[in-house]
């Protein structure tokens, strides 16, 4: 494999599974910014050990194992609440979720598929607080509808949408389970 | 192993205020000890954490791909696409946060590697940015006025639709959602309660009545989205007429009538007419009617799963909120045991401490609720005369969870002053004669002149240990009368679990002019016979209620008994 065969393998790799690596780190860390300043320090650590990794095995495994210690001290400089301690960080960092089990290719398009699904009103809720990055109070004042309200639309979108992506996959898994 | 609804609801709402960024220090304790719990808590977190990065990126991506769309559109000169498609697969692979962040500046200047991968990972994702939204006020400002007239437009007021015509002990999920009694209800607003009533009046007339657990969407001005939950809808003005709940599965459209509607967490809709005519028609997923579609008239019922109208024997009228009473029935007090000693009736009959022995709250039945033990000789005494001459006419209960049964009898609530006054206890007598036997159950005695009388059940539920029974007796002295009620898990879906209703042939005794909850109130000083186990929800009326009046307190706990006794004139 030529260099830019290798680059545009890894480009490829971390952009298809970017929204799994960046939630295990979310989770982890608990807080956008920093969240955001790792996945880009990942990246580069993940850039610089690419040579280890074995195309065909599950790219977001190698990653977020060969992640872990670059995000241990990134936590372990800056010491905050938001963090998750050693012993949770070993076994979300050990676990696989219903998501990662996945993969990419089965999430996302189940998430646009339940996505789909809502109504406009809804999606416009989740872009004002998602894309414009609104909080409550502003998405409550951008529509002139009560706080109150606008949390408890958000929370049941949010809700919606998570039990929608868990029955699709649910249903995914039955479907592949029959047909071997 | 099934983890409880409440933890994983619980385990969510901390995970989206972590994403909401409102998380506090306690907020983030906790939920590190549900993580801890165990993998599956773990597993549902780090998911739901997915959906909210991958809802991030893929909105994003749309929203950038729209802007592409309208500069191309825009210097092409050709009409602007008004779909929102996602962008290809190339664009949907960009760093979403790269315009967001200072992404260049954390990649250390000369590093040959740091300027490659920026320019292979994060390059797309630059493009993009560069037709990405970044929330800047000014410029948001600017642009809009740019596109409205000079005119200032006063701000559009919200559009009310109907009031809080009443609250009983509501409950919300959320404490932002709260809502005063009163209250204006806005086109949108979402009633989310976990327990309790609340009556909502709209302007064209029509009424609802919500029963928590249950969460309600105002979403027109004559009706409303109910995702979870159970009401009882009534349509008496013309006005009203047409008032439709929708749910996931199902719109019942009311024409002129009162009916009950009650969606599971599946979705699925269950109806019935009380009098009247409704109609039903199912919903799809897409939430549009799919034709199939069903009248109903008084007394029956339906199911709806989102396919089929499938009619079922009717629905008890007792599992759909109760309407107030249109005749308030007078409480005289109510204790919640919510961690104090309040009289929630709101006559004033709070517990001073002198009144108080021995009592430590625990978990209840909803809440809290009293602990009596037995050896701490615990009792509680209320200032309320509660004897026959005082109150004829009365019936009080609670709901009771003895810590053991036997071997000795226990006074739980008595005004006996040794003369057989009235009484509710667990005791091993039976039959009229009160023979006594090797079985406990609950019991009421009163009596005269030595004269040992009540009802004694040689059937019925037995009270069990650890386990929470609604018991109630209601007493009707100018008629020589009183009834038990006793009921506990196993009458779930009875009529009211009546164990006996008859007449005594006697006057009732005087007695004390006060209450006693725990054990005797003159005799028994070493309180062999003394009640040790929990009490929630004390309450007494000054009225005789009868055993569908007792059946809706049992089915609504205390929201029930304010709700009778606010009644409706």
């Amino acid at each position: 494999m030529n260099e830019t065969d290798r680059q545009n393998l890894f480009s490829q790799l971390i952009s298809h599974h970017q929204s799994e690596l960046y939630a295990y780190i979310f989770a982890v860390v608990r807080n956008w910014e920093d969240a955001d300043d790792l996945f880009q320090a990942v990246s580069l650590v993940l850039w610089e050990k690419f040579d280890v990794f074995r195309p065909g095995t599950n790219f977001f495994f190698w990653a977020r194992k060969t992640a872990e210690f670059k995000i241990r001290k990134f936590m372990s400089q800056k010491k905050t609440p938001n963090y998750v301690g050693e012993e949770l960080l070993d076994a979300l960092t050990e676990g696989v979720s219903g998501i990662q089990q996945a993969g990419a290719d089965q999430g996302l398009p189940a998430l646009r598929r339940c996505k789909a699904k809502l109504s406009a009103a809804d999606v416009e809720l989740l872009e004002l607080r998602y894309v414009d990055d609104l909080g409550s109070r502003e998405i409550a004042d951008r529509l002139r509808r009560p706080q109150h309200s606008v949390c408890h639309s958000l929370k049941r979108v949010r809700r919606s949408l998570f039990e929608c992506i868990r029955k699709e996959l649910a249903q995914q898994e039955h479907a592949e389970g029959g047909l071997s | 192993m099934i983890d409880s609804t409440a933890n994983y609801d619980r385990l969510l709402d901390l995970a989206d205020k972590v994403c909401d960024r409102t998380a506090s220090v306690d907020d983030l304790a906790e939920l590190d000890a549900l993580l801890r719990t165990n993998q599956r808590f773990r597993d549902w977190y780090q998911d739901y954490c997915w959906m909210h990065v991958a809802t991030k990126l893929d909105l994003r991506a749309q929203r950038a791909a729209r802007r592409v769309r309208q500069q191309i559109s825009t210097s092409a000169v050709t009409p602007i696409a008004h779909n929102s498609e996602p962008l290809q697969a190339g664009f949907s692979i960009a760093h979403p946060f790269a315009t967001v962040r200072n992404t260049i500046g954390y990649f250390p200047e000369g590093m040959p590697l740091a300027y490659l991968l920026a320019t292979v990972i994060m390059g797309i994702g630059l493009l993009i940015g560069a037709f990405t939204y970044v929330p800047q006020p000014t410029r948001f400002i600017a642009e809009d006025a740019k596109a409205k007239p000079a005119t200032p437009n006063p701000a559009p007021k919200a559009i009310v639709v109907g009031r809080i015509a009443a609250m009983v002990n509501c409950r919300w999920r959320d404490s932002l959602t709260a809502i005063s009694p009163n209250a204006e209800i806005p086109l949108g607003q979402e009633i989310s309660i976990t327990s309790g009533l609340l009556e909502i009046v709209y302007d064209t007339g029509a009424e609802v009545i919500l029963q928590g657990p249950a969460t309600f969407e105002v979403d027109s001005k004559n009706g409303g989205f109910m995702a979870i939950g159970k009401l009882t809808g009534k349509v008496e003005s013309k006005g009203a007429i047409g008032f439709a709940v929708r749910t996931p599965t199902a719109v019942v459209t009311d024409l002129g009538t009162e009916f009950g509607v009650e969606v599971d967490k599946n979705g699925h809709t269950t109806s019935h007419v009380f009098r009247g005519v409704i109609k039903m028609d199912v919903v799809s997923q897409n939430g549009k009617t799919t034709g199939v579609s069903q009248l109903l008239r008084e007394n029956e019922s339906v199911r709806v799963d989102g396919r089929q109208i499938e009619s079922i024997r009717p629905t008890a009228c007792s599992q759909f909120p109760k309407m107030p009473q249109h005749r308030p029935i007078p409480l005289v007090a109510l204790y919640p045991f919510e961690g104090n000693f309040k009289d929630a009736s709101g006559n004033g009959h709070d517990l001073q401490a002198k009144d108080i022995g021995d009592i430590v709250f625990v978990e209840g039945l909803s809440g809290q609720a009293a602990r009596f033990d037995a050896n701490a000789k615990s009792r509680i005494d209320l200032a309320i005369d509660a004897r026959p001459k005082a109150m004829p006419r009365l019936t009080w209960g609670a709901w009771v969870r003895p810590r053991t049964v036997g071997p000795n009898p226990a006074e739980i609530i008595t005004i006996d002053s040794k003369g057989y006054g009235r009484t509710l206890t667990i005791n091993n007598r039976a039959g009229d004669a009160g023979r006594v036997s090797d079985v406990f159950r609950f019991a009421t005695f009163l009596g005269d002149q030595g004269v040992d009388r009540g009802i004694f059940p040689s059937s019925g539920p037995l009270p069990k240990p650890n386990e929470w029974t609604f018991v109630a007796v209601a007493y009707d002295d100018s008629n020589h009368r009183i009834s038990l009620f006793v009921e506990d898990k196993s009458l779930h879906g009875g009529r009211g679990g009546l164990v006996e209703d008859r007449t005594i042939g006697i006057q009732f005794g005087e007695s004390n002019p006060f209450i006693r909850l725990g054990r005797h109130a003159d005799w028994d000083a070493d309180c062999t016979d003394a009640f040790d186990g929990d009490i929630d929800n004390f309450f007494v009326f000054r009225e005789t209620l009868d055993a569908e009046v007792l059946e809706q307190i049992r089915q609504q706990g205390a929201a029930g008994i304010l709700a009778i006794a606010r009644g409706k004139d």
